[in-house]
């Protein structure tokens, strides 16, 4: 795949449109999943998160440019599947160690990773409501920003702004408005 | 949470956005001590978090969308093993059920004649002659007879609150098949300081719950084998292989 072939897929992802993602994730998705289960690496269900995974890892990749050459993207897939059961399973033993120790203190579960969670999720409740208040042009910029890390010159690059500090400008402006309309949504509820 | 000043918001977002210059270095960790700026602060950093974690649970949404978990030659082979097990399992059922009282009540009421015979009929010394001891003495004696109908009705003219008269009353009541009343009776008392009451009433709480074909009959029964000094700790154990 040619880096203007890139760029073109840059440019759509960017502008939310997933079809070159969608059809990475029906083409290479069986392959990718035998692999990492005839190999032992996961499950089968293991398997398919980690597919995802990988694509969402592909997307950031393909968004910061780190991807140069693309011309075997089941192996780019294979390979970061791999990488990501590995890290998992020490993960794992590394959890499963910390939790005994855990246990043999206070002989107690992780209760509060349960209110944890349930806060995380209302988190995200409240941030997507917030977002669908912004315009489409703010929605892109802080997600661009804060989720895919890109720099205020690739942002302005990307989506067609004048400058570097245009698009700094318009961030900011996006953001506090961002937090505002989180916080009237937390009030109300 | 108290209102913050421009400067102390710009703050926030610069260290969020890893801005921050060093000349705002200190004045953002002076600011740390104010817990309105470092709530905000953690507000604002969980609201990015979950906007991570939106636009991650967003795009895995969309790619599965027309692609389901399991891919469909996957789901339709195991919809179809599915399918066979469950055929053969209604299968197997139907019988089952179309027999299951023929066969099973025959063998659960033979095992249980077999093992629940009533508290043994209590035998009289000479002299016990009051009124209250001569209505015993006619209800042990219907008992003793196996007319366990009027048994039960003249120990119930007796003192309805004594231990021992509930459990001849809930024996009487398994042999004319009030298993409920019986269970009701033997729960009164299942947990009196008196050993052998108590005891007594655990294993016939066990023969009420398997004639009711309760799961609690095996329970009880499994609790008793865990006692060796319980009285019925060899019937218990034989009842169980047996069941």
């Amino acid at each position: 795949m040619s880096l203007p072939e890139l760029a073109k897929i840059r440019q759509e992802i960017l502008n939310g449109n997933p079809r070159f993602l969608k059809r990475v994730y029906s083409d290479y998705r069986s392959d990718c999943i035998r692999i990492l289960t005839s190999k032992n690496y996961c499950d089968n269900d293991t398997a398919h998160d980690l597919f995802t995974d990988s694509i969402i890892i592909l997307r950031e990749n393909l968004l910061n440019r780190k991807v140069q050459n693309l011309n075997n993207i089941k192996s780019y897939l294979t390979g970061i599947c791999i990488n990501l059961a590995k890290e998992k399973n020490k993960k794992y033993i590394k959890k499963n160690k910390k939790m005994d120790m855990v246990r043999l203190l206070y002989y107690e579960n992780e209760h509060t990773s349960i209110e944890a969670k349930e806060t995380k999720e209302e988190l995200v409740r409240i941030c997507k409501s917030a977002l669908s208040k912004l315009s489409e042009r703010c929605q892109k910029i802080l997600v661009a920003f804060y989720v895919h890390k890109m720099s205020m010159q690739e942002i302005a690059e990307d989506l067609e702004m004048s400058s570097r500090d245009v698009a700094k400008t318009i961030k900011s402006r996006c953001y506090k408005q961002w937090i505002k309309e989180s916080k009237l949504i937390r009030k109300t509820n | 949470m108290k209102n913050l000043t421009e400067k102390e918001y710009e703050l926030i977002q610069l260290f969020l956005s890893d801005n921050l210059k060093a000349a705002d270095n200190l004045l953002f960790k002076s600011n740390l001590e104010n817990e309105d700026f470092r709530k905000e602060l953690e507000y604002q950093a969980s609201l990015i978090d979950a906007l991570d974690a939106y636009d991650k649970s967003k795009l895995k949404e969309t790619l599965q969308e027309n692609n389901p978990l399991k891919s469909n030659s996957v789901r339709r082979f195991r919809f179809g093993i599915i399918l066979k097990y469950a055929a053969i399992v209604f299968l197997i059922g139907g019988i089952w059920f179309g027999f299951k009282d023929a066969l099973f009540h025959q063998d659960i009421n033979k095992v249980l004649l077999t093992h629940s015979s009533p508290y043994p009929p209590e035998k009289f010394e000479r002299g016990s002659q009051g009124k209250m001891a001569l209505k015993y003495k006619e209800a042990m004696g219907y008992y003793a007879n196996e007319n366990f109908e009027m048994a039960n009705n003249l120990f119930l003219d007796l003192n309805p609150q004594n231990g021992k008269i509930i459990l001849y009353r809930a024996n009487c009541l398994i042999k004319i098949g009030k298993y409920k009343e019986a269970i009701v009776l033997l729960n009164s008392i299942k947990n009196t300081s008196d050993i052998k009451l108590k005891q007594n009433a655990e294993w016939y709480l066990a023969i009420g719950n398997l004639y009711l074909e309760n799961n609690d009959g095996e329970l009880i029964l499994e609790r008793i084998v865990k006692n060796p000094d319980h009285i019925f700790y060899s019937k218990a154990k034989k009842l169980l292989k047996e069941l």
